[in-house]
């Protein structure tokens, strides 16, 4: 669906490169996740996928063809959810569907029931500036589902969320793929990329450190183990390799005294396997 | 042309809620007011081209920046950029908008002081392209800036070479100097309205209008579409 290979991109007046020699690919209907830090140059990415920067170098494929010859007809293909609220804050909800809605040839449903899936039903018919920063992410989701595109770039989809709406957002996304999209998702939050994507990459000051599913990562770059809590006078953790486990004598012992309060395997998060990649945290 | 008609509606429907449509109203009726004030020093032609032609810089200039900072600050411009649209469409709508408010302004203007004693083409077409190449300027000028207070020392400039052709109009130099400013054919052209010019010179002064009007069009899409993300 969409290639990119060997993308270089400087900003002007900026000799160094934001992004240096990316290549990935994604298929139809995968969720794609690009996860870094701020200022990895995720955001860039998006920007250049979607066509808002140009004079990059290297090749940008979207459904076999260079992305440079895509027309307006690409924005029908593509829905595009931003990092930060982008709404008419004199307009209300409704009007702001309405008003970007119009431009598409598609249409989704309509808009009392985008609003209503994501809980503004109530809140349509006021102006944007009456809403928290948690509505206007909402709204800014639901706006890139307006005309059923293919293909979905979300920046930060869950930002500024609580954890119920978050939750939503993920579902729904989960929804989207399960229904043949293609989504790019930018993210520097570990959990949602773990729990959404099919891949991720690693970017890091501008280059792709790894590219995996999260569990391949997970298991390559983790420590493969069990820590074991038992419950004596006090609580007690062992770790234990996972190698030759089950004939592991104290592991079976400690399991044996009936005092085991839990037993976790030790697969790393993905923020452990960016740190152990890149010596930076993801913040 | 679609989504032109589009653009066309909802930043019409914009400038009434961000209330510049309320401004600019409220501005026609000082102007008027600072009119009627000094009509008893006699025959004010050249006055009222002055306060006229002064609306839609005003409104032109003043207002582009600010709905292009509005946008700016609020994120639309992204949002719009990622639109199945033209982007000249978005840019060319609010500049329309705008020089259609300064037409209907400087009409209200017009009748309340001299009834309908006045060429209503001249002074719709002049109004018309003096908002146009304002518009256009202070869209490109605020994009082109940090933040409104550098958008209002940018102006100084501008205000000066737009007042720079009324003194010929007064009686001072060659009209061959002041042919090459972007105004002249604007101010010209409303002095028209209310005066009679000959018909070769009005030719230029149209040719003059409509080449800035093409000017500052093309420097306005060039400067905002490398400053819309």
């Amino acid at each position: 669906m969409l290639k990119v290979e060997n993308l270089f991109f400087h900003y002007p007046g900026n000799p160094d490169n934001t992004l240096k020699n990316l290549s990935f690919s994604i298929g139809k209907g995968e969720i794609f996740g690009f996860l870094g830090p701020s200022g990895s140059g995720k955001s860039t990415t998006q920007k250049i996928l979607y066509k808002l920067l140009g004079g990059y170098s290297g090749k940008i494929l979207f459904e076999d063809i260079p992305l440079g010859q895509w027309g307006t007809g690409f924005y029908e293909r593509i829905g595009v959810s931003f990092e930060l609220p982008n709404h008419y804050i004199k307009l209300t909800a409704v009007e702001n569907l309405r008003f970007f809605g119009s431009f598409y040839r598609k249409k989704a449903g309509s808009i009392a029931d985008l609003l209503k899936q994501v809980g503004l039903a109530e809140e349509g018919d006021k102006p944007v500036s009456e809403y928290s920063k948690g509505m206007k992410m909402r709204l800014n989701f639901i706006r890139s589902l307006l005309h059923d595109p293919d293909v979905f770039f979300f920046d930060e989809p869950t930002t500024g969320l609580d954890p119920i709406y978050a939750g939503k957002i993920k579902q729904m996304i989960r929804e989207l793929k399960d229904r043949g999209k293609t989504i790019f998702l930018t993210t520097h939050n570990m959990f949602d990329a773990d729990q959404l994507c099919d891949r991720v990459a690693l970017l890091h000051l501008g280059e792709i450190r790894a590219i995996d599913s999260p569990y391949n990562l997970k298991m390559k770059y983790g420590k493969p183990g069990v820590m074991v809590t038992k419950k004596n006078a006090s609580l007690e953790t062992f770790n234990f390799p996972m190698t030759g486990l089950g004939k592991n004598r104290e592991f079976l012992k400690i399991l044996n005294e009936n005092e085991v309060v839990s037993i976790h395997s030790q697969e790393a998060t993905l923020e452990e396997v960016f740190v152990k990649l890149t010596g930076d945290q993801l913040v | 042309m679609r989504h032109m008609g589009i653009f066309l509606k909802w930043d019409t429907v914009l400038l009434y809620r961000n209330r510049l449509f309320h401004i600019a109203l409220l501005i026609a009726l000082i102007y008027t007011g600072i009119f009627f004030l000094l009509k008893p020093l006699g025959s004010l032609t050249r006055i009222l081209v002055v306060l006229i032609f002064n609306d839609p810089v005003v409104t032109g200039y003043i207002f582009g920046g600010v709905i292009w900072m509005f946008d700016k600050n609020q994120h639309t411009l992204q949002a719009v950029s990622v639109l199945p649209a033209n982007r000249r469409h978005y840019l060319l709508s609010k500049i329309l908008i705008l020089s259609l408010l300064a037409v209907m302004v400087s009409l209200v203007m017009a009748i309340a002081t001299r009834g309908l004693d006045f060429n209503v083409f001249h002074l719709v077409i002049s109004v018309f392209f003096s908002s146009f190449l304002f518009s256009a300027v202070g869209f490109a000028v605020a994009a082109l800036s940090r933040g409104f207070n550098e958008f209002l020392l940018y102006s100084v400039p501008f205000f000066i070479i737009s007042a720079i052709p009324m003194l010929y109009m007064f009686g001072i130099g060659e009209i061959m100097y002041f042919i090459p400013l972007p105004t002249t054919g604007c101010i010209e052209i409303l002095r028209a309205s209310f005066t009679s010019l000959n018909s070769w010179y009005l030719l230029i002064m149209y040719c003059q209008m409509f080449i800035w009007a093409v000017i500052s069009w093309r420097v306005v899409v060039r400067v905002t579409q490398k400053r819309q993300v």
